[in-house]
Protein backbone atom coordinates (compact mmCIF):
# COMPACT_ATOMS: atom_id res chain seq x y z
CA UNK A 1 0.00 0.00 0.00
CA UNK A 2 1.22 3.43 -1.17
CA UNK A 3 1.74 5.90 1.97
CA UNK A 4 -0.01 9.37 2.25
CA UNK A 5 2.98 11.04 1.24
CA UNK A 6 3.82 9.10 -1.74
CA UNK A 7 -0.04 9.84 -2.62
CA UNK A 8 0.32 13.28 -2.09
CA UNK A 9 3.25 13.37 -4.75
CA UNK A 10 1.38 11.35 -7.09
CA UNK A 11 -1.33 14.04 -7.07
CA UNK A 12 0.59 17.26 -7.39
CA UNK A 13 2.22 15.80 -10.53
CA UNK A 14 -1.59 14.66 -11.59
CA UNK A 15 -2.09 18.26 -11.31
CA UNK A 16 0.97 19.52 -12.82
CA UNK A 17 -0.06 17.22 -15.96
CA UNK A 18 -3.42 19.17 -15.91
CA UNK A 19 -2.18 22.55 -15.63
CA UNK A 20 -0.27 21.49 -19.06
CA UNK A 21 -2.83 20.41 -20.49
CA UNK A 22 -5.19 22.75 -20.28
CA UNK A 23 -3.05 25.89 -19.76
CA UNK A 24 -5.87 27.29 -17.61
CA UNK A 25 -6.69 27.19 -13.80
CA UNK A 26 -7.17 24.79 -12.05
CA UNK A 27 -9.23 24.41 -8.42
CA UNK A 28 -8.52 21.38 -6.36
CA UNK A 29 -10.97 20.73 -3.82
CA UNK A 30 -9.79 17.76 -1.02
CA UNK A 31 -11.13 17.30 2.52
CA UNK A 32 -9.62 19.34 5.16
CA UNK A 33 -9.22 16.56 7.76
CA UNK A 34 -6.49 14.57 9.13
CA UNK A 35 -5.43 11.17 10.02
CA UNK A 36 -3.98 8.05 7.23
CA UNK A 37 -7.09 7.61 5.43
CA UNK A 38 -9.61 10.98 4.96
CA UNK A 39 -12.19 8.68 3.01
CA UNK A 40 -15.48 8.81 5.40
CA UNK A 41 -19.47 9.10 5.07
CA UNK A 42 -19.07 12.76 6.34
CA UNK A 43 -15.77 14.22 4.97
CA UNK A 44 -16.98 12.93 1.62
CA UNK A 45 -20.37 14.60 1.15
CA UNK A 46 -18.26 17.75 2.32
CA UNK A 47 -15.96 17.73 -0.51
CA UNK A 48 -19.07 17.09 -2.87
CA UNK A 49 -20.86 19.73 -1.50
CA UNK A 50 -17.99 22.33 -1.97
CA UNK A 51 -17.59 20.75 -5.77
CA UNK A 52 -21.25 21.50 -6.10
CA UNK A 53 -20.90 24.95 -4.91
CA UNK A 54 -18.41 25.47 -6.96
CA UNK A 55 -20.50 24.08 -10.30
CA UNK A 56 -23.27 26.31 -9.23
CA UNK A 57 -21.02 29.23 -9.98
CA UNK A 58 -19.09 28.21 -13.03
CA UNK A 59 -19.38 25.30 -15.54
CA UNK A 60 -15.47 23.50 -15.48
CA UNK A 61 -14.34 22.60 -18.59
CA UNK A 62 -12.79 19.70 -17.17
CA UNK A 63 -13.84 17.57 -14.25
CA UNK A 64 -11.53 14.83 -12.74
CA UNK A 65 -11.99 13.14 -9.01
CA UNK A 66 -9.80 10.85 -6.91
CA UNK A 67 -10.46 8.39 -4.60
CA UNK A 68 -7.60 7.42 -2.20
CA UNK A 69 -6.68 7.53 1.57
CA UNK A 70 -6.38 11.38 0.75
CA UNK A 71 -10.39 11.10 0.30
CA UNK A 72 -12.76 12.28 -1.97
CA UNK A 73 -10.78 14.95 -4.50
CA UNK A 74 -12.56 17.37 -6.89
CA UNK A 75 -10.16 18.52 -10.17
CA UNK A 76 -11.66 21.35 -12.01
CA UNK A 77 -10.48 23.37 -14.99
CA UNK A 78 -11.80 26.42 -15.12
CA UNK A 79 -11.56 29.30 -17.57
CA UNK A 80 -11.02 32.38 -15.18
CA UNK A 81 -7.85 33.74 -13.88
CA UNK A 82 -5.69 32.40 -10.97
CA UNK A 83 -6.96 35.77 -8.94
CA UNK A 84 -10.57 35.75 -9.67
CA UNK A 85 -10.73 31.51 -8.96
CA UNK A 86 -8.93 31.90 -5.46
CA UNK A 87 -11.47 34.51 -4.55
CA UNK A 88 -14.23 32.14 -5.34
CA UNK A 89 -12.30 29.29 -3.39
CA UNK A 90 -12.26 31.43 -0.52
CA UNK A 91 -15.84 32.64 -0.61
CA UNK A 92 -17.15 28.77 -1.12
CA UNK A 93 -14.43 27.98 1.92
CA UNK A 94 -15.80 30.90 4.23
CA UNK A 95 -19.22 31.60 3.66
CA UNK A 96 -20.68 28.00 2.84
CA UNK A 97 -21.91 26.14 6.05
CA UNK A 98 -19.24 23.04 5.20
CA UNK A 99 -16.55 25.28 3.41
CA UNK A 100 -14.73 25.15 6.46
CA UNK A 101 -14.39 21.26 6.16
CA UNK A 102 -12.58 21.62 2.96
CA UNK A 103 -9.31 23.46 1.54
CA UNK A 104 -9.19 24.79 -1.59
CA UNK A 105 -6.75 24.81 -3.84
CA UNK A 106 -5.78 26.95 -6.73
CA UNK A 107 -2.82 27.07 -9.32
CA UNK A 108 -2.40 28.17 -13.16
CA UNK A 109 0.97 27.74 -14.85
CA UNK A 110 2.90 26.91 -12.14
CA UNK A 111 1.77 29.31 -9.35
CA UNK A 112 -0.87 29.30 -6.76
CA UNK A 113 -2.73 31.82 -4.66
CA UNK A 114 -2.77 31.72 -1.12
CA UNK A 115 -5.43 33.68 1.26
CA UNK A 116 -2.86 35.63 2.67
CA UNK A 117 -2.02 36.77 -0.75
CA UNK A 118 -5.43 38.23 -1.32
CA UNK A 119 -5.18 40.02 2.05
CA UNK A 120 -7.10 37.13 4.04
CA UNK A 121 -5.93 36.08 7.38
CA UNK A 122 -4.76 32.17 7.14
CA UNK A 123 -7.65 29.80 7.98
CA UNK A 124 -8.26 29.24 11.53
CA UNK A 125 -8.81 26.43 13.45
CA UNK A 126 -12.34 25.04 13.25
CA UNK A 127 -12.25 23.79 17.22
CA UNK A 128 -10.35 26.58 18.45
CA UNK A 129 -9.15 29.98 16.91
CA UNK A 130 -5.83 29.44 16.31
CA UNK A 131 -4.35 29.27 12.75
CA UNK A 132 -5.05 26.10 11.61
CA UNK A 133 -1.18 25.62 10.56
CA UNK A 134 -0.04 25.24 14.10
CA UNK A 135 -2.80 23.29 15.76
CA UNK A 136 -1.72 20.62 13.14
CA UNK A 137 1.76 20.67 13.34
CA UNK A 138 1.37 20.61 17.46
CA UNK A 139 -1.52 17.99 17.19
CA UNK A 140 -3.57 20.34 19.20
CA UNK A 141 -6.76 17.99 19.09
CA UNK A 142 -7.78 14.88 18.71
CA UNK A 143 -8.71 12.93 15.61
CA UNK A 144 -11.70 11.82 17.66
CA UNK A 145 -12.35 15.54 18.56
CA UNK A 146 -11.97 16.27 14.89
CA UNK A 147 -13.93 13.64 13.45
CA UNK A 148 -16.84 14.32 15.87
CA UNK A 149 -16.80 18.04 15.24
CA UNK A 150 -17.11 16.82 11.34
CA UNK A 151 -19.90 14.81 11.63
CA UNK A 152 -21.93 17.25 13.80
CA UNK A 153 -21.27 19.46 10.84
CA UNK A 154 -22.00 17.35 8.08
CA UNK A 155 -25.27 16.15 9.83
CA UNK A 156 -26.65 19.24 11.01
CA UNK A 157 -26.42 20.80 7.01
CA UNK A 158 -27.98 17.34 5.57
CA UNK A 159 -31.05 18.04 8.21
CA UNK A 160 -31.32 21.67 7.64
CA UNK A 161 -33.81 22.71 5.58
CA UNK A 162 -32.88 24.14 1.94
CA UNK A 163 -35.49 25.35 -0.61
CA UNK A 164 -33.67 23.51 -3.80
CA UNK A 165 -33.19 19.96 -2.68
CA UNK A 166 -33.54 17.47 -0.08
CA UNK A 167 -30.48 17.11 1.20
CA UNK A 168 -30.96 14.20 2.99
CA UNK A 169 -31.95 12.47 -0.19
CA UNK A 170 -28.67 14.04 -1.51
CA UNK A 171 -26.68 12.21 0.94
CA UNK A 172 -28.24 9.26 0.48
CA UNK A 173 -27.63 8.38 -2.72
CA UNK A 174 -24.36 10.09 -3.03
CA UNK A 175 -22.53 8.27 -0.15
CA UNK A 176 -23.95 4.87 -1.88
CA UNK A 177 -22.15 5.72 -4.69
CA UNK A 178 -18.76 6.70 -2.89
CA UNK A 179 -17.53 3.82 -1.83
CA UNK A 180 -14.50 1.30 -2.88
CA UNK A 181 -16.49 -2.02 -2.86
CA UNK A 182 -17.72 -2.39 -6.59
CA UNK A 183 -19.16 -6.07 -6.91
CA UNK A 184 -20.26 -4.45 -10.47
CA UNK A 185 -21.42 -1.13 -9.16
CA UNK A 186 -20.41 2.11 -10.66
CA UNK A 187 -17.68 3.71 -7.60
CA UNK A 188 -15.53 6.44 -7.84
CA UNK A 189 -12.47 4.08 -8.74
CA UNK A 190 -14.81 1.94 -11.66
CA UNK A 191 -17.92 1.96 -13.80
CA UNK A 192 -17.91 -1.83 -12.44
CA UNK A 193 -20.37 -4.19 -14.92
CA UNK A 194 -21.77 -0.91 -16.78
CA UNK A 195 -20.95 -0.03 -20.17
CA UNK A 196 -23.04 3.45 -19.79
CA UNK A 197 -22.39 5.07 -16.35
CA UNK A 198 -19.57 6.22 -14.95
CA UNK A 199 -19.38 8.09 -11.06
CA UNK A 200 -19.88 11.69 -12.70
CA UNK A 201 -23.28 10.01 -14.33
CA UNK A 202 -24.44 9.33 -10.61
CA UNK A 203 -23.42 12.55 -9.84
CA UNK A 204 -25.35 13.88 -11.90
CA UNK A 205 -28.09 12.08 -11.40
CA UNK A 206 -28.54 12.24 -7.47
CA UNK A 207 -28.42 16.38 -7.79
CA UNK A 208 -31.43 16.83 -10.18
CA UNK A 209 -32.98 13.90 -7.94
CA UNK A 210 -32.38 15.68 -4.79
CA UNK A 211 -33.75 18.85 -6.16
CA UNK A 212 -37.21 16.95 -7.83
CA UNK A 213 -37.57 14.86 -4.54
CA UNK A 214 -38.89 18.16 -2.75
CA UNK A 215 -42.24 17.75 -4.74
CA UNK A 216 -42.83 15.13 -2.04
CA UNK A 217 -43.48 17.72 0.58
CA UNK A 218 -46.65 18.96 -1.80
CA UNK A 219 -48.49 16.20 -2.58
CA UNK A 220 -51.96 16.56 -2.28
CA UNK A 221 -52.29 13.05 -0.22
CA UNK A 222 -49.43 10.15 -0.18
CA UNK A 223 -51.18 7.54 -1.49
CA UNK A 224 -49.72 4.84 -3.39
CA UNK A 225 -51.12 5.78 -6.83
CA UNK A 226 -50.13 9.63 -6.33
CA UNK A 227 -46.20 8.42 -5.10
CA UNK A 228 -46.58 6.02 -8.15
CA UNK A 229 -47.20 9.41 -10.31
CA UNK A 230 -44.74 11.13 -8.74
CA UNK A 231 -42.23 8.37 -9.44
CA UNK A 232 -42.61 8.17 -13.09
CA UNK A 233 -42.30 12.56 -12.91
CA UNK A 234 -39.06 11.45 -11.54
CA UNK A 235 -37.48 9.19 -13.74
CA UNK A 236 -38.72 11.22 -16.44
CA UNK A 237 -36.69 13.80 -14.88
CA UNK A 238 -33.83 11.23 -14.05
CA UNK A 239 -33.42 10.28 -17.71
CA UNK A 240 -33.39 13.75 -18.76
CA UNK A 241 -30.48 14.19 -16.54
CA UNK A 242 -28.30 11.27 -17.75
CA UNK A 243 -29.31 11.38 -21.10
CA UNK A 244 -31.07 8.18 -20.66
CA UNK A 245 -29.63 5.95 -18.12
CA UNK A 246 -31.55 4.18 -16.00
CA UNK A 247 -29.20 5.27 -12.82
CA UNK A 248 -31.69 5.21 -9.64
CA UNK A 249 -34.99 3.80 -10.73
CA UNK A 250 -34.91 1.51 -8.25
CA UNK A 251 -34.38 3.94 -5.29
CA UNK A 252 -37.17 6.51 -6.50
CA UNK A 253 -39.18 4.12 -5.79
CA UNK A 254 -38.27 2.86 -2.39
CA UNK A 255 -37.44 6.73 -1.22
CA UNK A 256 -40.96 7.46 -2.26
CA UNK A 257 -42.64 4.50 -0.36
CA UNK A 258 -40.50 5.19 2.73
CA UNK A 259 -40.84 8.80 2.61
CA UNK A 260 -44.24 8.40 1.83
CA UNK A 261 -45.18 6.45 4.76
CA UNK A 262 -43.42 8.38 7.08
CA UNK A 263 -45.50 11.48 6.21
CA UNK A 264 -48.59 9.49 6.69
CA UNK A 265 -47.55 8.76 10.27
CA UNK A 266 -44.23 9.76 11.77
CA UNK A 267 -44.04 7.44 14.14
CA UNK A 268 -40.72 5.53 13.84
CA UNK A 269 -41.51 2.56 15.47
CA UNK A 270 -44.48 2.61 12.92
CA UNK A 271 -42.85 2.98 10.27
CA UNK A 272 -41.97 -0.39 8.67
CA UNK A 273 -45.59 -1.46 9.18
CA UNK A 274 -46.60 2.01 7.33
CA UNK A 275 -44.14 1.26 4.60
CA UNK A 276 -45.86 -2.79 4.01
CA UNK A 277 -49.31 -1.16 3.93
CA UNK A 278 -48.72 1.60 1.70
CA UNK A 279 -46.70 -0.87 -0.30
CA UNK A 280 -49.29 -3.47 -0.68
CA UNK A 281 -50.63 -2.11 -4.18
CA UNK A 282 -47.38 -2.44 -6.06
CA UNK A 283 -47.35 -6.63 -5.58
CA UNK A 284 -50.67 -6.55 -7.66
CA UNK A 285 -47.94 -4.35 -10.40
CA UNK A 286 -45.94 -8.12 -10.86
CA UNK A 287 -49.22 -8.84 -12.76
CA UNK A 288 -48.71 -6.10 -15.26
CA UNK A 289 -46.27 -6.40 -18.40
CA UNK A 290 -43.57 -4.24 -17.69
CA UNK A 291 -39.74 -4.09 -18.37
CA UNK A 292 -38.48 -3.73 -15.38
CA UNK A 293 -35.55 -6.35 -13.85
CA UNK A 294 -38.14 -7.27 -11.21
CA UNK A 295 -40.62 -8.42 -12.48
CA UNK A 296 -38.50 -10.62 -15.35
CA UNK A 297 -36.96 -11.98 -12.22
CA UNK A 298 -40.66 -12.79 -10.62
CA UNK A 299 -41.63 -14.41 -13.68
CA UNK A 300 -38.80 -16.41 -14.20
CA UNK A 301 -37.81 -17.34 -10.88
CA UNK A 302 -40.87 -16.60 -8.47
CA UNK A 303 -38.76 -14.10 -6.07
CA UNK A 304 -40.51 -10.88 -5.41
CA UNK A 305 -37.59 -8.98 -4.81
CA UNK A 306 -38.10 -5.36 -3.94
CA UNK A 307 -41.48 -5.36 -4.40
CA UNK A 308 -41.30 -8.08 -1.80
CA UNK A 309 -39.25 -6.16 0.41
CA UNK A 310 -41.26 -3.35 0.37
CA UNK A 311 -44.37 -5.07 1.03
CA UNK A 312 -42.73 -7.01 3.99
CA UNK A 313 -41.76 -2.76 5.18
CA UNK A 314 -37.95 -3.64 4.55
CA UNK A 315 -37.41 -6.00 7.79
CA UNK A 316 -34.59 -6.54 6.77
CA UNK A 317 -33.64 -3.37 7.16
CA UNK A 318 -34.75 -2.14 10.04
CA UNK A 319 -33.75 -5.43 11.82
CA UNK A 320 -30.35 -6.38 10.43
CA UNK A 321 -29.08 -3.31 8.22
CA UNK A 322 -29.86 -0.50 10.43
CA UNK A 323 -28.19 -1.91 13.63
CA UNK A 324 -25.02 -3.18 11.35
CA UNK A 325 -24.80 0.62 10.19
CA UNK A 326 -25.11 1.92 14.06
CA UNK A 327 -22.24 0.01 14.67
CA UNK A 328 -20.13 1.00 11.98
CA UNK A 329 -21.21 3.97 10.23
CA UNK A 330 -19.14 3.02 7.63
CA UNK A 331 -20.63 2.80 3.61
CA UNK A 332 -17.98 -0.11 2.56
CA UNK A 333 -18.93 -2.14 5.29
CA UNK A 334 -22.76 -1.53 5.00
CA UNK A 335 -22.89 -2.45 1.52
CA UNK A 336 -20.63 -5.83 2.01
CA UNK A 337 -23.03 -6.80 4.80
CA UNK A 338 -26.46 -5.70 2.35
CA UNK A 339 -25.12 -7.87 -0.25
CA UNK A 340 -24.05 -10.54 1.86
CA UNK A 341 -28.01 -10.84 3.30
CA UNK A 342 -29.96 -9.50 0.42
CA UNK A 343 -31.71 -11.45 -2.74
CA UNK A 344 -30.43 -9.09 -5.34
CA UNK A 345 -32.78 -9.53 -8.25
CA UNK A 346 -30.58 -6.92 -10.54
CA UNK A 347 -27.75 -9.45 -9.87
CA UNK A 348 -29.56 -12.31 -10.14
CA UNK A 349 -30.99 -10.92 -13.64
CA UNK A 350 -27.69 -10.27 -15.16
CA UNK A 351 -26.37 -13.71 -13.67
CA UNK A 352 -28.84 -16.15 -13.66
CA UNK A 353 -29.34 -18.27 -10.57
CA UNK A 354 -26.47 -20.68 -10.87
CA UNK A 355 -23.74 -17.76 -11.21
CA UNK A 356 -25.27 -15.49 -8.51
CA UNK A 357 -25.60 -18.35 -6.27
CA UNK A 358 -21.33 -18.76 -6.44
CA UNK A 359 -21.46 -14.86 -6.17
CA UNK A 360 -23.24 -15.30 -2.83
CA UNK A 361 -20.78 -18.01 -1.97
CA UNK A 362 -17.87 -16.17 -2.41
CA UNK A 363 -19.37 -13.50 -0.33
CA UNK A 364 -19.89 -15.34 2.92
CA UNK A 365 -16.91 -16.89 2.86
CA UNK A 366 -15.93 -12.90 2.39
CA UNK A 367 -13.60 -13.95 -0.72
CA UNK A 368 -13.47 -9.85 -1.55
CA UNK A 369 -11.27 -10.22 -4.16
CA UNK A 370 -12.75 -13.05 -6.18
CA UNK A 371 -16.46 -11.76 -5.78
CA UNK A 372 -15.65 -8.88 -7.27
CA UNK A 373 -13.34 -10.70 -10.06
CA UNK A 374 -17.04 -12.66 -10.39
CA UNK A 375 -19.06 -9.55 -10.81
CA UNK A 376 -15.90 -8.61 -13.56
CA UNK A 377 -16.45 -11.73 -15.00
CA UNK A 378 -19.88 -12.67 -15.41
CA UNK A 379 -20.95 -8.73 -16.10
CA UNK A 380 -23.28 -8.74 -12.75
CA UNK A 381 -23.75 -5.38 -10.56
CA UNK A 382 -25.46 -5.99 -7.63
CA UNK A 383 -27.37 -3.14 -7.74
CA UNK A 384 -30.05 -4.10 -5.57
CA UNK A 385 -27.98 -3.99 -2.76
CA UNK A 386 -26.93 -0.49 -3.30
CA UNK A 387 -30.46 0.67 -3.41
CA UNK A 388 -30.66 -1.23 0.44
CA UNK A 389 -28.02 0.60 1.27
CA UNK A 390 -29.22 4.26 0.52
CA UNK A 391 -32.33 3.17 2.06
CA UNK A 392 -30.10 2.36 4.99
CA UNK A 393 -28.90 5.54 5.74
CA UNK A 394 -32.30 6.90 5.12
CA UNK A 395 -33.74 5.44 7.55
CA UNK A 396 -31.01 5.96 10.26
CA UNK A 397 -31.73 9.52 9.44
CA UNK A 398 -35.19 9.41 10.29
CA UNK A 399 -34.68 7.60 12.97
CA UNK A 400 -31.80 9.49 14.36
CA UNK A 401 -32.86 13.33 13.56
CA UNK A 402 -36.60 12.60 13.83
CA UNK A 403 -37.58 16.28 14.60
CA UNK A 404 -35.55 17.77 11.84
CA UNK A 405 -36.60 15.11 9.25
CA UNK A 406 -40.13 15.95 9.98
CA UNK A 407 -39.55 19.59 9.68
CA UNK A 408 -37.60 19.39 6.19
CA UNK A 409 -40.32 17.20 5.40
CA UNK A 410 -42.84 20.23 6.28
CA UNK A 411 -44.28 16.82 8.60
CA UNK A 412 -46.88 19.08 10.77
CA UNK A 413 -47.49 17.26 14.39
CA UNK A 414 -50.82 15.77 14.46
CA UNK A 415 -51.62 17.84 17.40
CA UNK A 416 -51.31 21.04 15.25
CA UNK A 417 -52.45 19.86 12.30
CA UNK A 418 -55.84 18.42 13.88
CA UNK A 419 -55.93 21.83 15.76
CA UNK A 420 -55.59 23.72 12.42
CA UNK A 421 -57.71 21.33 11.06
CA UNK A 422 -60.83 22.34 13.64
CA UNK A 423 -60.23 26.05 13.04
CA UNK A 424 -60.89 25.85 9.42
CA UNK A 425 -64.50 24.18 9.88
CA UNK B 1 25.33 7.73 2.29
CA UNK B 2 26.76 9.67 -0.49
CA UNK B 3 24.63 12.27 -2.36
CA UNK B 4 25.77 11.76 -5.81
CA UNK B 5 23.29 13.83 -7.97
CA UNK B 6 20.52 16.40 -6.92
CA UNK B 7 17.00 14.81 -5.84
CA UNK B 8 13.82 16.71 -4.63
CA UNK B 9 11.32 15.07 -2.38
CA UNK B 10 7.61 16.00 -1.29
CA UNK B 11 4.94 19.02 -2.51
CA UNK B 12 4.13 22.86 -1.30
CA UNK B 13 0.97 21.77 0.22
CA UNK B 14 -0.08 22.40 3.32
CA UNK B 15 1.13 20.26 6.24
CA UNK B 16 4.10 18.99 3.98
CA UNK B 17 7.67 20.02 3.21
CA UNK B 18 9.26 20.28 0.16
CA UNK B 19 13.13 19.41 -0.07
CA UNK B 20 15.86 19.74 -2.84
CA UNK B 21 19.05 18.23 -1.60
CA UNK B 22 22.24 18.75 -3.54
CA UNK B 23 25.77 17.14 -3.31
CA UNK B 24 28.31 19.26 -1.31
CA UNK B 25 32.39 19.07 -0.92
CA UNK B 26 31.78 19.53 2.95
CA UNK B 27 29.86 19.79 5.49
CA UNK B 28 25.83 20.27 5.74
CA UNK B 29 24.06 23.44 4.33
CA UNK B 30 20.28 23.74 5.46
CA UNK B 31 18.39 26.87 3.71
CA UNK B 32 15.12 26.31 5.72
CA UNK B 33 11.57 28.23 4.88
CA UNK B 34 8.87 27.56 6.66
CA UNK B 35 4.97 29.48 7.42
CA UNK B 36 5.50 28.46 10.86
CA UNK B 37 9.23 29.65 10.90
CA UNK B 38 8.72 31.66 13.95
CA UNK B 39 7.21 28.47 15.99
CA UNK B 40 9.03 26.11 14.78
CA UNK B 41 12.02 27.12 12.77
CA UNK B 42 14.36 25.26 14.73
CA UNK B 43 12.73 21.99 15.87
CA UNK B 44 12.13 21.79 11.54
CA UNK B 45 16.50 22.46 11.18
CA UNK B 46 17.01 19.78 14.35
CA UNK B 47 14.59 17.31 12.73
CA UNK B 48 16.43 17.37 9.41
CA UNK B 49 19.71 17.90 10.80
CA UNK B 50 19.42 14.55 13.06
CA UNK B 51 17.49 12.63 9.82
CA UNK B 52 20.46 13.09 7.88
CA UNK B 53 22.80 11.84 10.96
CA UNK B 54 21.14 8.60 11.39
CA UNK B 55 21.74 8.22 7.29
CA UNK B 56 25.41 8.90 7.82
CA UNK B 57 25.17 11.60 5.50
CA UNK B 58 28.36 13.87 5.82
CA UNK B 59 28.04 16.51 3.03
CA UNK B 60 25.28 18.26 1.22
CA UNK B 61 23.53 21.25 0.58
CA UNK B 62 19.55 20.84 1.83
CA UNK B 63 16.66 23.93 1.06
CA UNK B 64 13.87 22.91 2.91
CA UNK B 65 10.62 24.80 2.23
CA UNK B 66 8.22 23.56 4.85
CA UNK B 67 4.18 24.44 5.23
CA UNK B 68 3.66 22.83 8.61
CA UNK B 69 4.51 19.57 8.23
CA UNK B 70 4.47 17.38 11.04
CA UNK B 71 7.63 15.86 12.37
CA UNK B 72 7.37 12.94 10.70
CA UNK B 73 6.67 13.61 7.89
CA UNK B 74 9.95 16.01 7.69
CA UNK B 75 11.76 12.76 9.08
CA UNK B 76 10.10 10.94 5.90
CA UNK B 77 10.75 13.24 3.10
CA UNK B 78 14.36 13.86 3.76
CA UNK B 79 14.89 10.34 3.61
CA UNK B 80 13.05 9.61 0.66
CA UNK B 81 15.26 13.19 -0.44
CA UNK B 82 18.64 11.02 0.26
CA UNK B 83 17.30 7.86 -1.18
CA UNK B 84 16.78 10.07 -4.23
CA UNK B 85 19.90 11.46 -4.50
CA UNK B 86 21.85 8.08 -3.66
CA UNK B 87 20.71 5.83 -6.19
Amino acid sequence: MKSILDLREERVRYQTSLEDRFQKTLLVIRPNQIGPDKRNLWSNYASYVAFREVKERFSPLHLSYSFTEEGLIFYLILDETLHFVKQLAMQVEDQTPLGRLVDIDVYHKGQSLSRQDLDHSPRACFLCDQPAVICTRIRAHSATAIDAFIRSQVKSYITDEDPTRLRIVEFCLFSEVTRTISLGCVTPLTNGSHQDMDYRIFLTSLDRLSREFLKIRSLPSVQFSALRNLGLELETAMHEATNDVNTHKGVIFIFLLVLGAFMNDARFEYLSRNIANLSRPCLKDLKLPDDSHGREVYNRYGTLGVRGEAASGFVRVFESYLPFFDRYQEIDRLFLHIAQDAVDTNALFRAGPACYEELKKLLSNNQLELAEEHCRKHNISTGGSADLVSLTILVYFIREHHQRVKEVLHIEDQQISKLRNTSIE
Amino acid sequence: MKINKSANCGTLQSNDVFIRIYPAEQGIEVNLTSSVMAQFGEQIEKVVRETLKELEVDACRLVVEDHGALDCTIKARVETAVKRAHE
